[in-house]
């Protein structure tokens, strides 16, 4: 037995802004969220970042935390866009109580451990007890449940920059087969020294905002943020009478199998992500109308995923854009930030602007200039990360 | 959901990766945690890839190799990996090079071992494995997240997936953790001793000439109170329709440590014979994969090793097994395990 699976709520914090609705607006008005770091502390103060413009006290008080220990930004941004998702879908105490959450992160706490971490090589006095006990993954999980008062099934997904992708993936699945009705499923990661300075030491970094898709592409933009969507069974949403906002019908994951770091050339693994996709949503007549592409801005990744998607499309690729040069690369949360802005794009029948684009790549695809309407009955979402992880989410029109 | 078990092997502070001398000599720890007492990896991993390897990389390849073997799996059809801390050897290496470097040029080597799906990613490279590859990082339940998942895997029609759990230590991993009283710092704190491993298995969707052990079924649950975990452990027994005369071996991840959960739990199955397995692997988030090998080669080779056996006697065969862990009391864990009728 198959059971369909919904989109009843969804949730969002990005560079853009806090809330569905002024993501939304930025991308309608083509305005980026990269700028320099005002609130992370850091010495690269002038590479661009797609940072939440809060600072944590903010955030903090954002999301209902009165906490006087330090608390990760990934947690603070994580509530917030989980909280957002619930309440879109309208529900009550007792049904989220029995709701599961899956999240997705890279670096969890890191934020926070990483001052401790140098605090204790300097052998200055540090309150570990405040800060260590929140740097493991599962932490922020933990603690976003309890903040919504959930009692159901917890899991944590760290794949690199597919885990949220893998989050969205892994709710349907479990929901398909039966075993749960509910899940709220994302993720949330802060931006931190830790990759920030990974991501620089690789050279990946473009000094200026990124270009995606584009011939002269430096490479990406760090970001940060948090995006939660609830899925349901159909059973669930009727029993209690909610929305379904879009359907979740196809969900792929592959490995690569090439570097660590590095994607194969020919996008081997984003192929086979693609075509796994394809094939749960198992409609041989699925034409996609928009492509919410992976698209980091590095030389490499674009290439990588170009082919990919030539090889699936038969050179026939539909709408695309990448919208890293808006939110950054927002790592374990980047799949779920873009699951909601598929979601969106199937709502307002519309698809974005790849910003920031001048002359596209010679041997590549056309990406979408601007913010425009087109009619859209499934959208694909691409998140790839390093482990040659290549995750694929097909999002379909209610 | 049922999965078999035809292959394992598990890198613990103990002798176990040797499966013909399993156990049999114990080594006694002169330490305040409990470190990996680890095979000639030169052996197992081509040792131009060793030398790039951190430890906990090394420990789950080794293992997830003589899995594989046992099974006689070469491409397994999903890696699903449990770690609760991850490639923290490299995090704490590359976290270093930032502080001393103030920012500066950095080698990218340990940033790029550092994510935690680095041990499923290297997997799926040396493997040229393209099949399904997720790493769950979920506190005391991030093997039992793999778990979950990898059994799901088998229910959608996937014959055979390798499925693990790691963790490993550094010394400052060790002092954090005593500081943030997680795990003891010295011998006169109540609290659990830190150790570090791998475990790694072959389940498959069917019983083939390899399979000897199957998990039965599985549930992982949160915060329960001491007085629920009577009720938890009637209802996972009930919907297996057997009874606790039934359990011929209860395998408990206490650790000598004053804790109502484990005493409630040896309480209502008193009749039962209840065995350990941190003594062996040490407290840490992935202990419960050891665990589960634990069970799965006492199954096997239908004997309860020396140092484990707590209360009861063993009848001397070995059908089902109840393992029972929790970490910190907050994520709890019950699997049934069944010998495999040859």
């Amino acid at each position: 037995m198959s059971h369909r699976v919904f989109v009843s709520g969804y949730g969002i914090v990005s560079a853009l802004g806090f809330g569905a609705e002024a993501n939304l607006n930025a991308l309608k008005q083509q305005v980026t969220g990269i700028a320099p770091p005002q609130f992370l502390k850091t010495k690269h103060c002038t590479l661009p970042v797609g940072e939440v413009k809060a600072s944590n006290e903010s955030l903090a008080e954002m999301a209902g935390v009165s906490d006087k220990k330090p608390v990760s930004r990934t947690v603070l941004l994580g509530l917030i866009a989980a909280r957002e998702a619930v309440e879109k879908a309208g529900l009550d105490e007792g049904q989220l109580r029995t709701s599961g959450l899956i999240s997705g992160t890279t670096v969890g706490g890191m934020d926070i451990s990483e001052h401790a971490y140098q605090s204790l090589q300097k052998g200055e006095r540090v309150d570990y007890t405040k800060s260590f006990s929140g740097h493991d993954c599962g932490h922020s999980t933990q603690a976003i449940a309890t903040g919504l008062r959930l009692s159901g099934a917890l899991s944590t997904i760290s794949t690199a920059c597919s885990s949220s992708a893998n989050t969205i993936m892994q709710a349907a699945r479990l929901i398909k087969a039966g075993q749960v009705e509910r899940v709220i499923a994302g993720g949330t990661d802060a931006l931190s020294l830790f990759t920030l300075n990974g991501f620089n030491s690789l050279k990946i970094l473009d000094a200026e905002l990124c270009k995606p898709f584009d011939e002269h592409r430096q490479g990406l933009n760090l970001g940060e943020g948090a995006a939660y969507l609830v899925l349901e069974s159909e059973a669930a949403l009727n029993a209690r009478g909610g929305v379904a906002y879009a359907e979740v019908t196809g969900y792929g994951n592959a490995n690569d199998a090439y570097h660590q770091t590095a994607s194969s050339p020919e996008g081997k693994g984003a192929f086979l992500a693609i075509k796994k996709a394809f094939e749960i949503a198992g409609k041989t007549d699925l034409t996609i109308d928009y492509v919410n592409a992976h698209g980091t801005g590095t030389a490499n990744n674009d290439l990588s995923e170009s082919n990919a998607l030539k090889m699936i499309f038969n050179d026939q690729v539909p709408a695309l854009s990448s919208t890293k040069s808006y939110t950054g690369h927002t790592l374990g949360a980047a799949g779920a930030v873009e699951a909601v802005f598929s979601v969106l794009a199937i709502l307002g029948q519309h698809v974005y602007g790849n910003y920031n684009l001048s002359l596209p790549m010679s041997d590549g695809l056309e990406p979408e200039r601007n913010f425009r309407s087109i009619k859209i009955d499934h959208v694909l979402s691409n998140s790839f990360g390093f482990g040659g992880n290549c995750s694929s989410l097909i999002f379909s029109k209610v | 959901m049922k999965g078999y078990i035809s292959g394992t092997a598990a890198i613990t502070p103990q002798h176990t990766f040797d499966t013909g001398r399993y156990l049999e000599e114990w080594v006694d720890h002169q330490t305040s945690y409990l470190s990996a007492t680890e095979p000639a990896y030169r052996e197992i991993i081509d040792p131009k890839l060793l030398r790039r390897m951190s430890r906990i990389i090394k420990m789950s390849v080794a293992s997830a190799y003589k899995a594989m073997q046992m099974a006689k799996v070469e491409i397994p059809g999903a890696v699903i990996v449990g770690t609760g801390l991850g490639c923290v050897q490299d995090t704490e290496k590359f976290l270093k090079e930032i502080i001393d470097n103030e920012e500066g040029i950095l080698s990218p080597t340990a940033f790029i071992q550092s994510t935690h799906n680095t041990i499923a990613g290297q997997i799926a490279l040396m493997l040229q494995c393209p099949n399904h590859n997720f790493t769950f990082s979920n506190r005391g339940h991030s093997f039992e997240n793999a778990l979950e998942d990898a059994l799901l895997q088998l229910q959608e029609g996937v014959e055979h997936v390798l499925v693990g759990g790691a963790d490993e230590i550094t010394p400052i991993v060790h002092e954090l953790m005593g500081s943030i009283r997680c795990v003891s710092i010295n011998q006169e704190d109540q609290l659990s001793v830190l150790g570090e491993g791998a475990a790694f298995f072959i389940l498959t969707k069917d019983q083939n000439e390899q399979s000897f052990a199957a998990i039965e079924d599985t549930v992982a649950f949160n915060n329960p109170l001491v007085d629920d975990v009577r009720g938890k452990v009637v209802q996972f027994l009930d919907r297996n329709e057997l009874a606790s005369a039934d359990i011929d071996l209860v395998l408990m991840g206490h650790n000598g440590v004053a804790d109502g959960f484990f005493d409630a739990m040896g309480d209502l199955m008193k009749e039962n014979a209840i065995a350990q397995f941190k003594n062996i692997s040490g407290e840490s988030f992935t202990a419960s994969a050891y665990g589960h090998h634990l069970a799965a080669v006492m199954l096997q080779k239908q004997q309860v090793f020396q140092n484990t056996l707590v209360s009861g006697k063993f009848g001397g065969s070995l059908d089902r097994i109840l393992l029972y862990n929790h970490y910190k009391g907050v994520n709890h864990t019950l699997t049934l395990l069944s010998k495999c009728p040859s």
